[in-house]
Protein backbone atom coordinates (compact mmCIF):
# COMPACT_ATOMS: atom_id res chain seq x y z
CA UNK A 1 0.00 0.00 0.00
CA UNK A 2 1.50 3.35 -1.41
CA UNK A 3 -0.52 5.84 0.51
CA UNK A 4 -2.64 6.19 3.57
CA UNK A 5 -4.91 8.04 2.62
CA UNK A 6 -6.16 5.41 0.26
CA UNK A 7 -6.48 3.04 3.49
CA UNK A 8 -7.75 5.63 5.44
CA UNK A 9 -10.63 6.48 3.04
CA UNK A 10 -11.59 2.38 2.60
CA UNK A 11 -11.41 1.67 6.04
CA UNK A 12 -11.82 -1.72 7.76
CA UNK A 13 -12.23 -3.88 4.27
CA UNK A 14 -8.36 -2.60 3.46
CA UNK A 15 -6.96 -3.31 6.55
CA UNK A 16 -8.58 -6.84 6.41
CA UNK A 17 -7.54 -7.16 2.91
CA UNK A 18 -3.71 -6.75 3.75
CA UNK A 19 -3.94 -9.26 6.07
CA UNK A 20 -5.04 -11.78 4.11
CA UNK A 21 -2.45 -10.79 1.53
CA UNK A 22 -1.14 -14.28 0.50
CA UNK A 23 2.20 -14.68 -1.41
CA UNK A 24 -0.03 -16.02 -4.06
CA UNK A 25 2.84 -15.57 -7.11
CA UNK A 26 5.04 -17.83 -5.51
CA UNK A 27 1.87 -19.96 -4.68
CA UNK A 28 1.04 -20.37 -8.33
CA UNK A 29 4.74 -20.96 -9.10
CA UNK A 30 5.10 -23.64 -6.68
CA UNK A 31 1.64 -25.28 -7.86
CA UNK A 32 2.71 -25.28 -11.79
CA UNK A 33 6.27 -27.06 -10.07
CA UNK A 34 4.41 -29.19 -8.08
CA UNK A 35 1.94 -30.73 -10.70
CA UNK A 36 5.09 -31.07 -13.18
CA UNK A 37 6.49 -33.09 -10.77
CA UNK A 38 3.40 -35.04 -10.30
CA UNK A 39 3.52 -35.59 -14.21
CA UNK A 40 3.41 -39.10 -14.53
CA UNK A 41 1.28 -39.96 -11.17
CA UNK A 42 -1.66 -37.46 -13.13
CA UNK A 43 -1.44 -39.24 -16.08
CA UNK A 44 -1.87 -42.65 -14.73
CA UNK A 45 -4.57 -41.16 -12.40
CA UNK A 46 -6.63 -40.02 -15.82
CA UNK A 47 -6.19 -43.72 -17.82
CA UNK A 48 -9.36 -44.30 -16.79
CA UNK A 49 -11.81 -43.65 -20.33
CA UNK A 50 -14.78 -42.23 -18.06
CA UNK A 51 -12.42 -39.34 -16.91
CA UNK A 52 -10.17 -38.93 -20.13
CA UNK A 53 -13.43 -38.64 -22.18
CA UNK A 54 -14.47 -36.01 -19.15
CA UNK A 55 -10.83 -34.02 -19.48
CA UNK A 56 -11.37 -34.46 -23.26
CA UNK A 57 -14.51 -32.30 -23.40
CA UNK A 58 -13.95 -29.95 -20.23
CA UNK A 59 -10.38 -28.77 -22.61
CA UNK A 60 -12.35 -28.25 -25.37
CA UNK A 61 -15.53 -26.37 -24.00
CA UNK A 62 -12.54 -24.19 -22.20
CA UNK A 63 -10.42 -23.83 -25.46
CA UNK A 64 -13.64 -23.61 -27.69
CA UNK A 65 -15.02 -20.15 -25.68
CA UNK A 66 -11.38 -18.59 -25.01
CA UNK A 67 -11.52 -17.27 -28.52
CA UNK A 68 -15.27 -15.59 -27.90
CA UNK A 69 -14.23 -14.67 -24.08
CA UNK A 70 -11.63 -12.59 -25.71
CA UNK A 71 -13.35 -10.85 -28.06
CA UNK A 72 -16.20 -10.19 -25.54
CA UNK A 73 -13.37 -8.66 -22.96
CA UNK A 74 -11.72 -6.67 -25.44
CA UNK A 75 -15.15 -5.22 -26.68
CA UNK A 76 -16.06 -4.40 -22.68
CA UNK A 77 -12.70 -2.72 -22.35
CA UNK A 78 -12.86 -0.96 -25.49
CA UNK A 79 -16.22 0.57 -24.25
CA UNK A 80 -14.62 1.23 -21.11
CA UNK A 81 -12.00 3.20 -22.09
CA UNK A 82 -13.52 5.39 -25.06
CA UNK A 83 -17.03 5.28 -25.12
CA UNK A 84 -18.55 7.96 -23.10
CA UNK A 85 -21.28 6.90 -21.44
CA UNK A 86 -23.38 9.36 -22.98
CA UNK A 87 -23.43 7.44 -26.00
CA UNK A 88 -25.74 5.30 -24.81
CA UNK A 89 -27.99 7.64 -23.49
CA UNK A 90 -28.11 9.38 -27.11
CA UNK A 91 -28.62 6.11 -28.88
CA UNK A 92 -30.88 4.19 -26.94
CA UNK A 93 -34.36 5.20 -26.75
CA UNK A 94 -35.51 6.80 -22.46
CA UNK A 95 -38.45 4.25 -22.47
CA UNK A 96 -37.41 1.06 -21.25
CA UNK A 97 -40.33 -0.10 -23.51
CA UNK A 98 -38.65 1.12 -26.87
CA UNK A 99 -34.94 0.62 -25.24
CA UNK A 100 -35.19 -3.07 -24.96
CA UNK A 101 -36.39 -3.87 -28.46
CA UNK A 102 -33.75 -1.93 -29.76
CA UNK A 103 -30.95 -2.97 -28.12
CA UNK A 104 -32.50 -6.90 -28.25
CA UNK A 105 -32.10 -6.07 -32.51
CA UNK A 106 -28.47 -4.75 -32.16
CA UNK A 107 -27.76 -8.41 -30.78
CA UNK A 108 -27.22 -8.89 -35.01
CA UNK A 109 -24.01 -7.12 -34.93
CA UNK A 110 -21.93 -9.48 -32.02
CA UNK A 111 -20.55 -12.34 -34.35
CA UNK A 112 -19.44 -14.91 -31.66
CA UNK A 113 -21.23 -17.49 -29.03
CA UNK A 114 -22.99 -16.66 -25.38
CA UNK A 115 -19.16 -16.24 -23.42
CA UNK A 116 -18.80 -13.31 -24.95
CA UNK A 117 -21.83 -11.24 -24.67
CA UNK A 118 -21.79 -11.70 -20.90
CA UNK A 119 -18.89 -9.14 -20.25
CA UNK A 120 -20.39 -7.24 -22.43
CA UNK A 121 -23.41 -6.82 -20.91
CA UNK A 122 -21.72 -5.86 -17.50
CA UNK A 123 -19.65 -3.29 -18.83
CA UNK A 124 -22.88 -1.45 -20.66
CA UNK A 125 -24.71 -1.93 -17.31
CA UNK A 126 -22.03 -0.51 -15.41
CA UNK A 127 -21.98 2.42 -18.31
CA UNK A 128 -25.27 3.38 -17.34
CA UNK A 129 -27.47 1.55 -19.90
CA UNK A 130 -31.19 0.49 -18.08
CA UNK A 131 -30.15 -2.83 -17.09
CA UNK A 132 -33.30 -4.16 -18.99
CA UNK A 133 -31.70 -3.11 -22.17
CA UNK A 134 -28.94 -4.51 -21.39
CA UNK A 135 -30.36 -8.02 -20.75
CA UNK A 136 -31.81 -8.13 -23.53
CA UNK A 137 -29.07 -7.78 -25.84
CA UNK A 138 -27.41 -10.38 -23.36
CA UNK A 139 -30.14 -12.99 -24.49
CA UNK A 140 -30.53 -11.93 -28.04
CA UNK A 141 -26.78 -11.40 -29.28
CA UNK A 142 -25.59 -15.49 -29.24
CA UNK A 143 -29.06 -16.13 -31.05
CA UNK A 144 -29.60 -14.25 -33.88
CA UNK A 145 -25.95 -13.00 -35.23
CA UNK A 146 -25.13 -13.99 -39.08
CA UNK A 147 -22.76 -16.51 -37.74
CA UNK A 148 -25.22 -18.44 -35.59
CA UNK A 149 -28.01 -18.18 -37.99
CA UNK A 150 -25.64 -19.28 -40.82
CA UNK A 151 -24.71 -22.42 -39.20
CA UNK A 152 -28.54 -23.09 -38.74
CA UNK A 153 -28.94 -22.48 -41.78
CA UNK A 154 -26.13 -25.57 -43.24
CA UNK A 155 -27.69 -27.57 -40.01
CA UNK A 156 -30.99 -27.55 -41.56
CA UNK A 157 -30.67 -28.08 -45.43
CA UNK A 158 -33.54 -26.71 -47.40
CA UNK A 159 -35.53 -25.44 -44.35
CA UNK A 160 -35.65 -21.77 -44.17
CA UNK A 161 -38.33 -22.00 -41.92
CA UNK A 162 -36.05 -23.34 -38.85
CA UNK A 163 -33.78 -20.55 -39.52
CA UNK A 164 -36.91 -17.64 -39.48
CA UNK A 165 -38.30 -19.77 -36.45
CA UNK A 166 -35.15 -19.52 -34.47
CA UNK A 167 -34.53 -15.69 -34.94
CA UNK A 168 -38.17 -14.54 -34.52
CA UNK A 169 -38.09 -16.92 -30.58
CA UNK A 170 -34.82 -16.07 -29.83
CA UNK A 171 -35.25 -12.29 -30.51
CA UNK A 172 -39.50 -12.24 -28.51
CA UNK A 173 -37.75 -14.43 -26.10
CA UNK A 174 -35.07 -11.59 -25.24
CA UNK A 175 -37.49 -8.57 -25.57
CA UNK A 176 -40.39 -10.19 -23.21
CA UNK A 177 -37.39 -11.01 -20.16
CA UNK A 178 -36.04 -7.57 -21.06
CA UNK A 179 -39.68 -5.72 -20.87
CA UNK A 180 -40.28 -8.34 -17.39
CA UNK A 181 -37.12 -6.99 -15.84
CA UNK A 182 -38.40 -3.24 -16.93
CA UNK A 183 -41.83 -4.16 -15.17
CA UNK A 184 -40.82 -5.68 -12.19
CA UNK A 185 -36.74 -6.65 -12.04
CA UNK A 186 -35.37 -4.86 -8.58
CA UNK A 187 -32.03 -3.07 -9.01
CA UNK A 188 -30.79 -4.76 -5.41
CA UNK A 189 -30.70 -8.15 -7.18
CA UNK A 190 -27.96 -7.21 -9.18
CA UNK A 191 -25.26 -7.79 -6.51
CA UNK A 192 -22.12 -7.25 -8.15
CA UNK A 193 -21.11 -4.68 -11.21
CA UNK A 194 -18.07 -3.94 -13.05
CA UNK A 195 -16.21 -1.17 -10.94
CA UNK A 196 -16.40 1.99 -13.34
CA UNK A 197 -12.81 3.32 -14.32
CA UNK A 198 -10.57 5.83 -12.60
CA UNK A 199 -11.01 8.93 -14.51
CA UNK A 200 -7.86 9.89 -13.83
CA UNK A 201 -5.94 6.68 -15.50
CA UNK A 202 -4.93 6.74 -19.40
CA UNK A 203 -7.37 5.15 -21.62
CA UNK A 204 -4.73 2.62 -22.80
CA UNK A 205 -4.85 1.40 -18.49
CA UNK A 206 -8.38 1.74 -18.30
CA UNK A 207 -8.53 -0.69 -21.01
CA UNK A 208 -6.07 -3.20 -19.83
CA UNK A 209 -7.22 -3.16 -16.35
CA UNK A 210 -10.87 -3.39 -17.40
CA UNK A 211 -9.93 -6.05 -20.13
CA UNK A 212 -7.95 -7.82 -18.24
CA UNK A 213 -10.09 -8.07 -15.19
CA UNK A 214 -13.21 -8.97 -17.10
CA UNK A 215 -11.66 -11.59 -18.71
CA UNK A 216 -10.03 -12.81 -15.32
CA UNK A 217 -13.46 -12.91 -13.57
CA UNK A 218 -15.47 -14.72 -16.59
CA UNK A 219 -12.99 -16.95 -17.15
CA UNK A 220 -12.98 -18.27 -13.62
CA UNK A 221 -16.67 -18.87 -13.54
CA UNK A 222 -16.46 -20.12 -17.27
CA UNK A 223 -14.30 -23.04 -15.88
CA UNK A 224 -16.80 -23.87 -13.03
CA UNK A 225 -19.46 -24.18 -16.53
CA UNK A 226 -16.97 -26.54 -17.88
CA UNK A 227 -16.66 -28.75 -15.44
CA UNK A 228 -20.19 -29.60 -14.93
CA UNK A 229 -21.25 -29.36 -19.26
CA UNK A 230 -18.30 -31.89 -19.35
CA UNK A 231 -19.63 -34.27 -16.63
CA UNK A 232 -23.46 -34.04 -17.41
CA UNK A 233 -22.10 -34.58 -20.70
CA UNK A 234 -20.36 -37.66 -19.72
CA UNK A 235 -22.99 -39.15 -17.78
CA UNK A 236 -26.60 -38.31 -19.62
CA UNK A 237 -26.94 -41.77 -20.99
CA UNK A 238 -28.58 -41.45 -24.53
CA UNK A 239 -31.12 -44.20 -23.99
CA UNK A 240 -32.97 -41.96 -21.74
CA UNK A 241 -33.57 -39.69 -24.70
CA UNK A 242 -35.07 -41.77 -26.79
CA UNK A 243 -37.80 -42.83 -24.69
CA UNK A 244 -38.72 -38.94 -23.94
CA UNK A 245 -38.76 -38.34 -27.82
CA UNK A 246 -42.22 -39.25 -28.70
CA UNK A 247 -44.32 -36.94 -26.50
CA UNK A 248 -44.92 -33.58 -27.67
CA UNK A 249 -45.03 -31.76 -24.35
CA UNK A 250 -42.30 -34.29 -22.51
CA UNK A 251 -39.82 -34.01 -25.95
CA UNK A 252 -39.86 -29.93 -25.58
CA UNK A 253 -39.24 -30.11 -22.12
CA UNK A 254 -36.32 -32.80 -22.51
CA UNK A 255 -34.59 -30.91 -25.43
CA UNK A 256 -34.92 -27.66 -23.81
CA UNK A 257 -33.45 -29.25 -19.78
CA UNK A 258 -30.80 -31.04 -22.04
CA UNK A 259 -30.03 -27.54 -23.25
CA UNK A 260 -29.19 -26.35 -20.27
CA UNK A 261 -27.02 -29.08 -19.20
CA UNK A 262 -25.13 -29.72 -22.03
CA UNK A 263 -23.77 -25.99 -22.51
CA UNK A 264 -23.11 -26.63 -26.35
CA UNK A 265 -21.58 -23.20 -28.25
CA UNK A 266 -24.60 -21.22 -29.72
CA UNK A 267 -22.35 -21.46 -33.20
CA UNK A 268 -22.54 -25.16 -33.00
CA UNK A 269 -26.10 -26.29 -31.30
CA UNK A 270 -28.05 -26.46 -34.30
CA UNK A 271 -25.83 -29.58 -35.88
CA UNK A 272 -26.58 -31.08 -32.41
CA UNK A 273 -30.17 -30.25 -32.72
CA UNK A 274 -30.35 -31.74 -36.80
CA UNK A 275 -29.03 -34.95 -35.33
CA UNK A 276 -31.88 -35.41 -32.73
CA UNK A 277 -34.12 -36.05 -35.57
CA UNK A 278 -36.38 -38.26 -33.73
CA UNK A 279 -37.70 -35.13 -31.68
CA UNK A 280 -40.32 -32.68 -33.13
CA UNK A 281 -39.12 -29.17 -35.16
CA UNK A 282 -40.45 -27.65 -31.85
CA UNK A 283 -38.51 -29.22 -29.34
CA UNK A 284 -35.35 -29.07 -31.40
CA UNK A 285 -36.20 -25.22 -31.88
CA UNK A 286 -36.64 -24.76 -28.21
CA UNK A 287 -33.52 -26.87 -27.90
CA UNK A 288 -31.86 -23.83 -29.70
CA UNK A 289 -33.58 -21.14 -28.17
CA UNK A 290 -33.25 -22.01 -24.44
CA UNK A 291 -29.59 -22.90 -25.39
CA UNK A 292 -27.62 -19.58 -25.93
CA UNK A 293 -29.74 -17.87 -23.46
CA UNK A 294 -29.33 -20.48 -20.37
CA UNK A 295 -27.40 -22.88 -19.96
CA UNK A 296 -24.95 -23.98 -16.44
CA UNK A 297 -22.20 -22.18 -18.28
CA UNK A 298 -23.82 -19.08 -18.77
CA UNK A 299 -25.28 -19.49 -15.10
CA UNK A 300 -21.69 -19.59 -13.59
CA UNK A 301 -20.85 -16.24 -15.99
CA UNK A 302 -24.21 -14.32 -14.89
CA UNK A 303 -23.25 -15.67 -11.41
CA UNK A 304 -20.02 -13.71 -11.60
CA UNK A 305 -20.83 -10.63 -13.54
CA UNK A 306 -24.33 -9.84 -11.72
CA UNK A 307 -24.27 -11.98 -8.91
CA UNK A 308 -26.24 -15.10 -7.17
CA UNK A 309 -29.34 -13.17 -6.36
CA UNK A 310 -29.76 -12.05 -9.79
CA UNK A 311 -28.82 -15.31 -12.00
CA UNK A 312 -31.12 -17.55 -9.22
CA UNK A 313 -34.08 -15.11 -10.80
CA UNK A 314 -33.33 -14.27 -14.15
CA UNK A 315 -32.32 -17.56 -15.73
CA UNK A 316 -35.25 -19.66 -14.34
CA UNK A 317 -37.53 -16.76 -15.76
CA UNK A 318 -35.32 -16.40 -19.29
CA UNK A 319 -35.99 -20.81 -19.31
CA UNK A 320 -39.70 -20.58 -18.41
CA UNK A 321 -40.33 -17.23 -21.66
CA UNK A 322 -38.10 -19.05 -24.15
CA UNK A 323 -39.55 -22.59 -23.73
CA UNK A 324 -43.56 -21.22 -23.97
CA UNK A 325 -42.36 -18.66 -27.26
CA UNK A 326 -40.36 -21.94 -28.57
CA UNK A 327 -43.32 -23.80 -28.35
CA UNK A 328 -45.37 -21.00 -29.94
CA UNK A 329 -43.20 -20.13 -32.85
CA UNK A 330 -42.94 -23.57 -33.37
CA UNK A 331 -46.13 -24.21 -34.12
CA UNK A 332 -47.25 -21.16 -36.11
CA UNK A 333 -44.05 -21.49 -38.33
CA UNK A 334 -42.80 -25.25 -38.28
CA UNK B 1 -1.18 -9.78 -5.81
CA UNK B 2 -2.15 -7.99 -8.94
CA UNK B 3 0.83 -10.05 -10.24
CA UNK B 4 -0.84 -13.25 -9.58
CA UNK B 5 -3.69 -12.39 -12.16
CA UNK B 6 -1.94 -11.41 -14.82
CA UNK B 7 0.55 -14.21 -14.34
CA UNK B 8 -2.35 -16.68 -14.62
CA UNK B 9 -3.28 -14.59 -17.81
CA UNK B 10 -0.18 -14.73 -19.11
CA UNK B 11 -0.45 -18.97 -18.73
CA UNK B 12 -3.78 -18.95 -20.34
CA UNK B 13 -2.65 -17.19 -23.53
CA UNK B 14 0.86 -19.42 -23.45
CA UNK B 15 -1.37 -22.60 -23.10
CA UNK B 16 -3.61 -20.50 -26.49
CA UNK B 17 -0.78 -20.06 -28.58
CA UNK B 18 0.82 -23.62 -27.85
CA UNK B 19 -2.69 -25.37 -29.12
CA UNK B 20 -3.25 -22.82 -31.96
CA UNK B 21 0.19 -22.76 -33.23
CA UNK B 22 0.46 -26.73 -33.34
CA UNK B 23 -2.11 -29.44 -34.39
CA UNK B 24 -2.75 -29.93 -30.87
CA UNK B 25 -5.59 -27.84 -31.09
CA UNK B 26 -7.76 -30.39 -33.77
CA UNK B 27 -8.19 -32.94 -30.55
CA UNK B 28 -10.43 -30.37 -29.31
CA UNK B 29 -12.05 -28.20 -31.50
CA UNK B 30 -12.81 -27.76 -35.23
CA UNK B 31 -9.61 -26.71 -37.05
CA UNK B 32 -11.13 -23.14 -38.03
CA UNK B 33 -10.69 -22.17 -34.60
CA UNK B 34 -6.81 -22.63 -35.08
CA UNK B 35 -5.76 -18.76 -36.05
CA UNK B 36 -8.23 -17.36 -33.19
CA UNK B 37 -6.72 -19.00 -30.74
CA UNK B 38 -3.73 -17.74 -31.88
CA UNK B 39 -4.92 -14.44 -31.94
CA UNK B 40 -6.83 -14.82 -28.52
CA UNK B 41 -3.01 -16.26 -26.82
CA UNK B 42 -1.39 -13.14 -28.32
CA UNK B 43 -3.81 -10.67 -26.60
CA UNK B 44 -3.63 -12.59 -23.45
CA UNK B 45 -0.08 -12.54 -23.29
CA UNK B 46 -0.13 -9.06 -23.87
CA UNK B 47 -2.36 -7.74 -21.17
CA UNK B 48 -0.88 -10.01 -18.79
CA UNK B 49 2.83 -8.97 -19.72
CA UNK B 50 1.93 -5.50 -19.65
CA UNK B 51 0.54 -5.85 -16.58
CA UNK B 52 3.13 -7.46 -14.55
CA UNK B 53 5.65 -4.90 -16.17
CA UNK B 54 2.71 -1.61 -15.52
CA UNK B 55 3.18 -3.62 -11.84
CA UNK B 56 6.54 -2.24 -11.11
CA UNK B 57 5.20 1.32 -10.91
CA UNK B 58 3.82 3.32 -8.33
CA UNK B 59 1.26 4.67 -10.76
CA UNK B 60 0.07 1.99 -11.53
CA UNK B 61 -0.59 0.24 -8.47
CA UNK B 62 -2.57 3.16 -7.71
CA UNK B 63 -4.92 3.03 -10.91
CA UNK B 64 -5.14 -0.63 -10.04
CA UNK B 65 -6.38 -0.34 -7.15
CA UNK B 66 -8.82 2.41 -7.83
CA UNK B 67 -10.17 -0.32 -10.52
CA UNK B 68 -10.63 -3.12 -8.48
CA UNK B 69 -10.83 -2.52 -4.93
CA UNK B 70 -14.20 -3.76 -2.68
CA UNK B 71 -16.80 -4.63 -5.70
CA UNK B 72 -17.17 -7.85 -4.05
CA UNK B 73 -16.09 -10.55 -1.74
CA UNK B 74 -13.65 -11.90 -4.03
CA UNK B 75 -11.92 -8.83 -4.68
CA UNK B 76 -9.94 -8.65 -1.52
CA UNK B 77 -6.74 -9.43 -3.05
CA UNK B 78 -6.96 -6.70 -5.72
CA UNK B 79 -8.12 -9.39 -8.56
CA UNK B 80 -11.16 -12.16 -8.45
CA UNK B 81 -9.83 -14.88 -6.69
CA UNK B 82 -12.21 -17.15 -9.02
CA UNK B 83 -9.29 -16.87 -11.69
CA UNK B 84 -7.50 -19.61 -10.29
CA UNK B 85 -9.44 -21.84 -11.83
CA UNK B 86 -8.42 -20.88 -15.19
CA UNK B 87 -4.92 -23.12 -14.12
CA UNK B 88 -7.03 -25.92 -14.44
CA UNK B 89 -7.40 -26.31 -17.94
CA UNK B 90 -3.97 -24.77 -18.60
CA UNK B 91 -2.82 -27.96 -16.25
CA UNK B 92 -5.04 -29.87 -18.04
CA UNK B 93 -3.48 -29.32 -21.70
CA UNK B 94 0.31 -29.48 -20.45
CA UNK B 95 0.14 -32.10 -17.99
CA UNK B 96 -2.83 -34.51 -19.07
CA UNK B 97 -3.06 -33.81 -22.60
CA UNK B 98 -6.62 -35.45 -22.73
CA UNK B 99 -6.91 -37.94 -26.14
CA UNK B 100 -9.24 -37.02 -29.16
CA UNK B 101 -12.38 -38.57 -28.25
CA UNK B 102 -12.70 -42.31 -28.85
CA UNK B 103 -14.41 -45.65 -28.41
CA UNK B 104 -15.23 -44.61 -24.74
CA UNK B 105 -17.71 -41.71 -25.69
CA UNK B 106 -18.33 -43.71 -29.59
CA UNK B 107 -20.20 -46.68 -27.09
CA UNK B 108 -22.48 -44.14 -25.11
CA UNK B 109 -23.53 -42.98 -28.11
CA UNK B 110 -24.72 -42.63 -31.58
CA UNK B 111 -25.60 -40.53 -34.38
CA UNK B 112 -28.93 -40.71 -36.33
CA UNK B 113 -27.95 -39.27 -39.75
CA UNK B 114 -30.84 -37.23 -41.84
CA UNK B 115 -31.54 -37.84 -45.68
CA UNK B 116 -30.24 -35.11 -47.85
CA UNK B 117 -31.87 -33.29 -49.89
CA UNK B 118 -29.50 -33.07 -52.83
CA UNK B 119 -29.59 -35.39 -55.42
CA UNK B 120 -25.62 -37.58 -54.44
CA UNK B 121 -22.59 -36.23 -56.90
CA UNK B 122 -20.83 -39.13 -58.59
CA UNK B 123 -18.46 -41.23 -56.50
CA UNK B 124 -15.01 -39.37 -56.53
CA UNK B 125 -12.15 -41.66 -58.19
CA UNK B 126 -10.82 -44.90 -57.09
CA UNK B 127 -7.58 -44.69 -55.82
CA UNK B 128 -5.41 -47.50 -55.96
CA UNK B 129 -7.98 -49.83 -56.42
CA UNK B 130 -10.49 -48.43 -53.70
CA UNK B 131 -12.50 -45.25 -53.67
CA UNK B 132 -11.47 -43.90 -50.67
CA UNK B 133 -14.77 -42.06 -48.20
CA UNK B 134 -15.21 -40.63 -45.10
CA UNK B 135 -17.73 -42.71 -42.93
CA UNK B 136 -20.44 -40.30 -42.80
CA UNK B 137 -20.64 -39.95 -47.08
CA UNK B 138 -20.36 -44.21 -46.73
CA UNK B 139 -23.30 -44.21 -44.32
CA UNK B 140 -25.59 -41.65 -46.26
CA UNK B 141 -25.08 -43.29 -49.54
CA UNK B 142 -25.69 -47.05 -47.98
CA UNK B 143 -29.10 -45.82 -46.60
CA UNK B 144 -30.05 -42.92 -49.16
CA UNK B 145 -28.71 -42.94 -52.24
CA UNK B 146 -31.27 -44.18 -55.06
CA UNK B 147 -29.12 -44.81 -57.96
CA UNK B 148 -27.06 -47.75 -55.30
CA UNK B 149 -23.67 -45.63 -56.19
CA UNK B 150 -21.92 -47.76 -54.02
CA UNK B 151 -23.02 -50.79 -55.75
CA UNK B 152 -20.07 -53.25 -57.08
CA UNK B 153 -17.23 -50.61 -55.55
CA UNK B 154 -14.26 -51.38 -53.23
CA UNK B 155 -14.30 -48.27 -50.59
CA UNK B 156 -11.49 -47.40 -48.24
CA UNK B 157 -12.80 -46.26 -44.83
CA UNK B 158 -10.33 -44.86 -41.98
CA UNK B 159 -11.44 -44.58 -38.16
CA UNK B 160 -10.85 -46.31 -35.23
CA UNK B 161 -12.19 -49.82 -33.52
CA UNK B 162 -15.13 -49.49 -31.15
CA UNK B 163 -16.01 -52.93 -29.60
CA UNK B 164 -19.53 -53.53 -30.02
CA UNK B 165 -21.38 -56.54 -27.78
CA UNK B 166 -19.38 -59.67 -27.75
CA UNK B 167 -17.72 -59.60 -30.86
CA UNK B 168 -18.38 -56.85 -33.51
CA UNK B 169 -16.24 -54.32 -34.08
CA UNK B 170 -17.74 -50.76 -35.39
CA UNK B 171 -15.34 -48.51 -37.53
CA UNK B 172 -15.69 -45.24 -35.90
CA UNK B 173 -15.15 -41.36 -36.54
CA UNK B 174 -16.46 -38.70 -34.59
CA UNK B 175 -17.82 -34.92 -36.45
CA UNK B 176 -17.38 -32.29 -34.59
CA UNK B 177 -19.18 -28.92 -35.43
CA UNK B 178 -17.32 -26.78 -32.48
CA UNK B 179 -15.99 -28.78 -30.54
CA UNK B 180 -15.63 -31.78 -28.60
CA UNK B 181 -18.62 -31.51 -26.68
CA UNK B 182 -20.80 -31.43 -30.04
CA UNK B 183 -18.84 -34.64 -31.04
CA UNK B 184 -21.26 -37.13 -32.36
CA UNK B 185 -19.64 -40.56 -33.60
CA UNK B 186 -20.40 -42.42 -37.08
CA UNK B 187 -19.74 -46.09 -37.15
CA UNK B 188 -19.93 -48.88 -40.08
CA UNK B 189 -19.84 -52.54 -38.59
CA UNK B 190 -17.06 -54.47 -39.62
CA UNK B 191 -18.35 -57.85 -40.89
CA UNK B 192 -16.27 -61.12 -42.33
CA UNK B 193 -13.46 -60.07 -39.96
CA UNK B 194 -10.85 -62.87 -39.92
CA UNK B 195 -8.12 -62.56 -37.54
CA UNK B 196 -7.44 -61.29 -34.23
CA UNK B 197 -10.15 -58.69 -33.12
CA UNK B 198 -8.99 -55.20 -33.30
CA UNK B 199 -8.61 -53.95 -30.28
CA UNK B 200 -10.21 -50.72 -29.00
CA UNK B 201 -9.27 -47.19 -30.53
CA UNK B 202 -6.85 -48.75 -32.62
CA UNK B 203 -6.69 -46.67 -35.97
CA UNK B 204 -7.90 -48.93 -38.68
CA UNK B 205 -7.27 -48.48 -42.82
CA UNK B 206 -10.32 -51.05 -43.89
CA UNK B 207 -11.03 -51.53 -47.52
CA UNK B 208 -14.39 -53.95 -48.52
CA UNK B 209 -17.66 -53.28 -50.10
CA UNK B 210 -21.39 -52.34 -48.95
CA UNK B 211 -24.17 -54.15 -47.47
CA UNK B 212 -27.05 -53.32 -49.03
CA UNK B 213 -29.74 -52.48 -46.29
CA UNK B 214 -32.86 -54.25 -46.48
CA UNK B 215 -35.93 -52.57 -48.70
CA UNK B 216 -37.37 -50.99 -45.99
CA UNK B 217 -34.47 -49.24 -44.20
CA UNK B 218 -34.27 -46.09 -44.94
CA UNK B 219 -35.45 -45.45 -41.68
CA UNK B 220 -32.47 -47.55 -40.04
CA UNK B 221 -30.06 -44.03 -40.40
CA UNK B 222 -33.11 -42.39 -38.19
CA UNK B 223 -32.55 -45.19 -34.94
CA UNK B 224 -28.76 -44.88 -35.44
CA UNK B 225 -28.00 -47.80 -37.29
CA UNK B 226 -24.74 -48.74 -38.24
CA UNK B 227 -23.91 -49.21 -42.50
CA UNK B 228 -22.54 -52.27 -43.07
CA UNK B 229 -19.24 -53.16 -44.52
CA UNK B 230 -17.89 -56.64 -46.02
CA UNK B 231 -14.12 -56.02 -44.83
CA UNK B 232 -11.68 -57.38 -47.85
CA UNK B 233 -8.35 -55.80 -46.40
CA UNK B 234 -7.59 -54.25 -42.81
CA UNK B 235 -4.33 -52.91 -41.50
CA UNK B 236 -3.59 -50.70 -38.69
CA UNK B 237 -2.41 -47.63 -39.36
CA UNK B 238 -0.85 -44.70 -36.79
CA UNK B 239 -3.33 -41.98 -35.12
CA UNK B 240 -3.81 -39.21 -37.40
CA UNK B 241 -3.33 -35.68 -36.38
CA UNK B 242 -6.90 -34.78 -37.59
CA UNK B 243 -8.61 -37.54 -36.06
CA UNK B 244 -12.39 -36.07 -36.70
CA UNK B 245 -14.59 -35.74 -39.44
Amino acid sequence: MTDTTVEAAQGAPASSRRRRELPTLELLAFTLVAAGLLRPRLAGLFDSPALQTWTTIFVSISIQALPFLVLGVTISGLIAAFVPASFFAKVLPDRPVFAVPAAGLAGVVLPGCECGSVPIAGRLVARGVAPAAAFAFLLSAPAINPVVLVATAVAFPGRPAVVVARFVASLITAVVVGWLWAAFGRDPWITKRPREADPEASRWEVFRASAGHDFLHAGGYLVIGGITAAFLNVTIPESVLDTLAGNGVVAVLTLSVLAVMLAICSEADAFVAASLSNFSLTARLAFMTVGPMVDVKLIALQVGTFGRSFALRFAPVTFVVAVLTSVAVGSWLL
Amino acid sequence: MKETQNAIMLLVGVAALRLGLTDAHLRYVKAALGPWLVVAGVLLVALGAFGLLRKNTAAAEQTAEHLHDGTGPDHHHGGPAIAWLLTLPVLAIFLIAPAPLGSYAAQRNSTRLEAPRAKFPALPAEVDGAVPLTLREFNLRTFFDDDTSLEGKTVRLTGFATPHGDNEVFLTRFILSCCAADGRPIKVAMMGLTGPRPSADQWLEVEGTWVKPAAAAKERALIGEAAGLVVTSIQAVPTPSQTYE
